[in-house]
């Protein structure tokens, strides 16, 4: 049967994509109505159980930011406006709108329909979906985080809402723009954004807007959604749908593993591959290099993920000791935990061996057991690199900040940094989902344990964070670096015990040189 | 260089496929060694070899998913595009692996694909029903791809690769997991699809499927 023979019975590109749509739509286990309405329903009791009382708490206390004028505005709009089109053109390079089923994209992918038949409605419905989220999010933050619509015949609300409006334009735009234009063109973009913020944020500071700073953002957002929109649409008749099966084929993967409560798993799967650097372990003689040359070739062999490192180690350690060094200040906390956070992040992508750890910990050694100095293989690189990067950092920025302190700031930002590296440990020995956790929870406010589920998908993080709020709330340096280092002994005997062996017998292999 | 061995009979002046000189080298290793060959309308050609010849990497240079370092591939005269609606119209393949929706039946899956072409006409079920006859499957049109066993699933690809229409056809070891009986199954509605002025390039370790076809290239 040659495509010769089909074109008496061929029916046109719109019903054969309609057919396609229609029946896949109707296939076997489809959500039903009722299923809709149960999510509805979980997510209105969620929202009440845990989102209201923040709510309540937040709007009951002095807002995070005192927006009064527009020229106090402005920056802030541009920063958060270039934060969403930065995230969004990232979001779109992992998982973008053009992201189908795999069954369904590689039905379509074997006809002769151009892309833009069937890619067009979905991109265009889901960049719908986005916006309406990104004008929530935005709205929801400015309500929560500033001052903005507290006064109801304020000129900055009607601003501060066309902003909200034009970011939810502009975001997705760039979400489709991040998935379907190649990496220089995001690069581009990403530069272009930085340097029209900074414009934007100069004028709308000055007096030559007279106050019109918000309105010159939403106009200059609206501007931008309409140009990359455009741009990003005429680049889906030609996206590389071959790279697009593969992306596809990944996300159906990542998202059955986060459905399925290992999401650390579903994150594995967008680690980057390594690449070049192929003979650099070992001298020219043939012996192995030492540890820490080791790390840092494994780190250069996936290169923007080393650089992401990098940054998040050193803008960390900087915010962190801004937070410790200022204790008075009302956005202390907020920079403490962000550091750390940052820190967090970067001990993790700066290389591979935290899995070589897990590994060597929980899979069966097929050599042996009398392998030694599986930490020093294991942690030298990150602890070195985690400690010489912040440790720059914090000390720039204490020696920048006059009158020098005594020695509180440093210890507090190396109890962090303890604390981030015994979180991230945590966070490594994870492996499957500990089947206890299913278990219900019962409480007055109903079963829990999907909350103990959650919880353990974002452990490492949600340590960090709750340490860095135990440890602002003590009242002195040593009882906040002493709160630190037990945290920090409780995350590694979580973390051992999660390979599922004695305890003693893996600190006696640990010890062995 | 290699030359074709086969002696078929010519159908079109135009060769269905064409390779000359077709080379692959990956990082100093040939993957692909030049290559040079025809495969004309309606012929059902063999590709044999030992593992690493070249037989799936020659596969996928027809099918656009593999970028020669020397040489040229064509289909009916063409470069090859995977971008290109036409390519895509003339070639049906079976290279890579097939993704298949868990939560769908073997027939449902079969006509959906038929559907993409065909849309909501009575030619989508008829198609989707002849193919799955054809493979032995119509016992099996209501099962899920988890309760196929590995050779149910092979026939299962074939039919979601086959329920096209399609003037080349592309298969890559279409054997796999196949009993003898089923293998002379296949043989024989690639030789008919042939007949028909579909041309078929196969790549295969089973000396059945050789001998059903039209002739055979050795790689390596």
């Amino acid at each position: 049967m040659t495509t010769g023979s089909i074109t008496e019975t061929e029916a046109d590109p719109r019903a054969r994509v309609h057919a396609v749509r229609h029946r896949y739509a109707h296939r076997g286990d489809r959500a039903t109505p009722q299923d809709r309405a149960y999510s509805v329903y979980l997510t209105a009791i969620l929202g009440l159980v845990y989102v209201a009382p923040v709510v309540y708490l937040v709007r009951t206390t002095r807002p995070l930011l005192s927006l009064e004028s527009s020229a106090a505005a402005t920056p802030v709009a541009c920063l958060v406006a270039a934060a969403a089109v930065w995230g969004a053109q990232l979001a779109g390079r992992f998982w973008g709108p053009l992201v189908l089923k795999p069954f369904l994209l590689h039905v379509f992918m074997n006809t002769d329909l151009p892309p833009a038949s069937y890619l067009g409605a979905i991109a265009r419905r889901r960049l719908a979906y986005a916006g309406l989220g990104t004008l929530l999010v935005m709205c929801t933050a400015t309500f929560l985080a500033t001052d903005l619509f507290d006064h109801a015949g304020s000129a900055l609300v009607p601003q501060s809402a066309a902003v909200a409006l034009a970011t939810g334009a502009v975001a997705p735009v760039a979400w489709l723009w991040g998935q379907v234009r190649t990496v220089r063109d995001n690069l581009l973009l990403a530069t272009a954004v930085a340097a029209t913020a900074v414009t934007v944020t100069l004028l709308g500071r000055s007096a030559l807007l007279g106050g019109a700073g918000l309105w010159l953002v939403a106009g200059v957002l609206t501007v931008a959604a309409a140009v990359l929109g455009s741009s990003a649409f005429r680049s889906v008749p030609t996206v590389d749908l071959a790279r697009l099966a593969r992306e596809s084929a990944r996300a159906a993967e990542a998202q059955t593993f986060a459905w399925t409560g290992t999401l650390h798993h579903a994150l594995d799967l967008y680690r980057p591959e390594p690449r070049g650097l192929t003979s650099a372990l070992t001298r020219p003689d043939g012996r192995l290099r030492g540890h820490l040359a080791q790390g840092a070739v494994r780190a250069l062999r996936t290169r923007g993920r080393a650089i992401a490192a990098a940054v998040f180690l050193l803008t960390g350690g900087a915010v962190l000791t801004l937070g410790v060094t200022t204790p008075d200040a009302r956005l202390s906390t907020l920079s403490w935990a962000a550091g750390a956070a940052g820190v967090y992040w970067g001990s993790g992508w700066v290389g591979e061996t935290w899995r070589g750890l897990r590994d060597e910990l929980t899979l069966t050694p097929l050599l042996g057991e009398r392998w030694g100095g599986t930490l020093a293989r294991t942690l030298a690189w990150p602890v070195a690199v985690v400690t010489v990067t912040v440790g720059l950092a914090s000390g720039t920025v204490i020696l920048t900040r006059s009158p020098l302190q005594a020695g509180g700031p440093a210890l507090l930002v190396t109890a962090s940094v303890v604390l981030a590296l015994g979180a991230r440990f945590l966070r490594e020995m994870k492996t499957n989902l500990p089947i206890e956790l299913l278990l219900p929870v019962i409480t007055p406010l109903g079963d829990l344990s999907a909350l103990r589920v959650f919880v353990w998908q974002f452990d490492g993080l949600v340590v960090v964070l709750a340490g860095v709020l135990v440890m602002n709330e003590m009242p002195s340096t040593p009882t906040a670096t002493l709160t630190a280092l037990a945290l920090t002994a409780w995350c590694l005997r979580a973390g051992l015990r999660r390979t599922g062996r004695p305890l003693r017998r893996l600190l006696t292999r640990l010890g062995r040189a | 260089m290699r030359t074709d061995r086969l002696e078929g009979g010519a159908v079109s002046d135009v060769p269905a496929l064409a390779a000359e000189g077709a080379a692959v080298d990956l990082d100093g290793t040939t993957l692909l060694a030049p290559t040079t060959f025809s495969v004309m309308p309606g012929e059902f050609r063999c590709l044999t070899g030992s593992n690493g010849s070249g037989k799936t990497t020659l596969l996928r240079a027809f099918l656009g998913s593999r970028r020669l370092t020397d040489g040229t591939v064509l289909v009916h005269g063409e470069p090859v595009d995977m971008a290109r609606p036409r390519h895509r119209r003339l070639v049906a393949s079976l290279v890579e692996p097939v993704p298949v929706a868990r939560d769908m039946t073997l027939r449902e899956q079969v006509t959906l694909v038929a559907a993409s072409w065909y849309g909501n006409t009575a030619a989508t079920a008829e198609r989707a029903d002849e193919i799955i006859g054809r493979l032995g499957l119509t016992t099996l049109g209501t099962r899920f791809p988890s309760q196929l066993s590995s050779g149910q699933l092979q026939l299962f690809h074939l039919a979601l690769t086959l329920v096209r229409p399609a003037d080349v056809v592309l298969l890559d070891e279409p054997e796999r997991h196949l009993d003898t009986d089923r293998v002379a199954l296949v043989g024989a509605l690639l030789a008919e699809r042939a007949r028909q002025g579909t041309s078929f390039l196969v790549a295969t370790h089973e000396p059945a499927l050789v001998k059903a076809g039209d002739g055979v290239m050795e790689l390596g």
